[in-house]
């Protein structure tokens, strides 16, 4: 089971998103990484639009892991 | 409802259920600032313009106005929008997305159009030799224009693109580091952005 730490500052999940569109554009992407980033970005409650952002860019069948996410808000 | 392409400048291929007239309408907007010919000649591989637009993260969904992928130059666009999300004044640094400053259902459309043509910008300078706007440029985002774009880069750069073709004036003042990195950024593709007259 991963725990997730329940809060993040505006700044640390900035820092998160940035992180991860640098791997993105390096190629360094990880689906584990991804998972990580995503699952933080979720328990946090960010837009809607930067999740879905971030969704966009991967591999179809990396955004197919049901059950690997908490998503439960209306986001 | 039946998808159908639209013959486009702006983009390779569109595809929407929408008539032809309703998407000219939406995308009017870019021959009003001026982007016809550069988008003729760095168009969006695809865009879809559909009545709602979701991500899937399994078997969950994420409901957006509009996206854009990096990876294979396509975006998609949102028609339906709730009436909360248009209509709203701009509050620098509060403003959840400038989409919203929209003073139309329409305009709102066509400012979140205005949004992903600003990653493509985007894309094209991180893609582009001596020019380095992605990773390794990350400004203070703290006066950034809308809580969209101070969530990540990528964010910034799209939305304090829409913010020079809305709010020029207000982006100097208020966020002179965008102001600038705009300034740099279109120089160096030779992109003269025509500011929207909110009058006509």
């Amino acid at each position: 089971m991963i725990l997730i730490p329940e809060k993040y500052s505006q700044q640390q999940l900035s820092e998160l998103g940035d992180e991860f569109y640098d791997l993105l554009f390096a190629k360094k992407l990880t689906q584990s990484k991804y998972e990580e980033i995503l699952n933080i970005m979720i328990a946090n409650r960010v837009m809607p639009e930067v999740l879905a952002g971030m969704v966009a860019q991967v591999p179809r069948e990396w955004r197919s892991q049901e059950n690997q996410f908490s998503l439960s808000t209306s986001a | 409802m039946v998808i159908r392409s639209v013959n486009s400048p702006f983009a390779n291929q569109i595809e929407s259920g929408l008539g032809d007239g309703e998407v000219n309408a939406i995308l009017e907007i870019f021959n009003r600032v001026g982007m016809r010919d550069w988008l003729q000649n760095n168009p969006f591989q695809k865009l879809e313009i559909a009545p709602r637009v979701f991500l899937w993260l399994g078997q969950k969904r994420i409901e957006v106005y509009g996206v854009y992928d990096y990876q294979t130059n396509e975006a998609s666009i949102a028609t339906t929008r709730d009436s909360a999300d248009y209509a709203q004044a701009l509050i620098w640094g509060r403003t959840d997305k400038l989409s919203h400053t929209g003073r139309t259902s329409l305009e709102a459309i066509q400012f979140t159009a205005l949004h992903e043509l600003g990653h493509r910008i985007h894309a094209i300078l991180r893609d582009s030799n001596g020019v380095e706007f992605g990773s390794t440029q990350k400004l203070p985002r703290t006066n950034a224009v809308s809580n969209y774009a101070k969530s990540v880069y990528t964010e910034y750069f799209a939305e304090t693109f829409v913010a020079w073709v809305l709010y020029r004036t207000e982006l100097f003042v208020n966020d002179f580091l965008g102001y600038g990195m705009m300034l740099r950024a279109l120089n160096a593709l030779g992109i003269e952005v025509i500011a929207y007259d909110f009058n006509t």
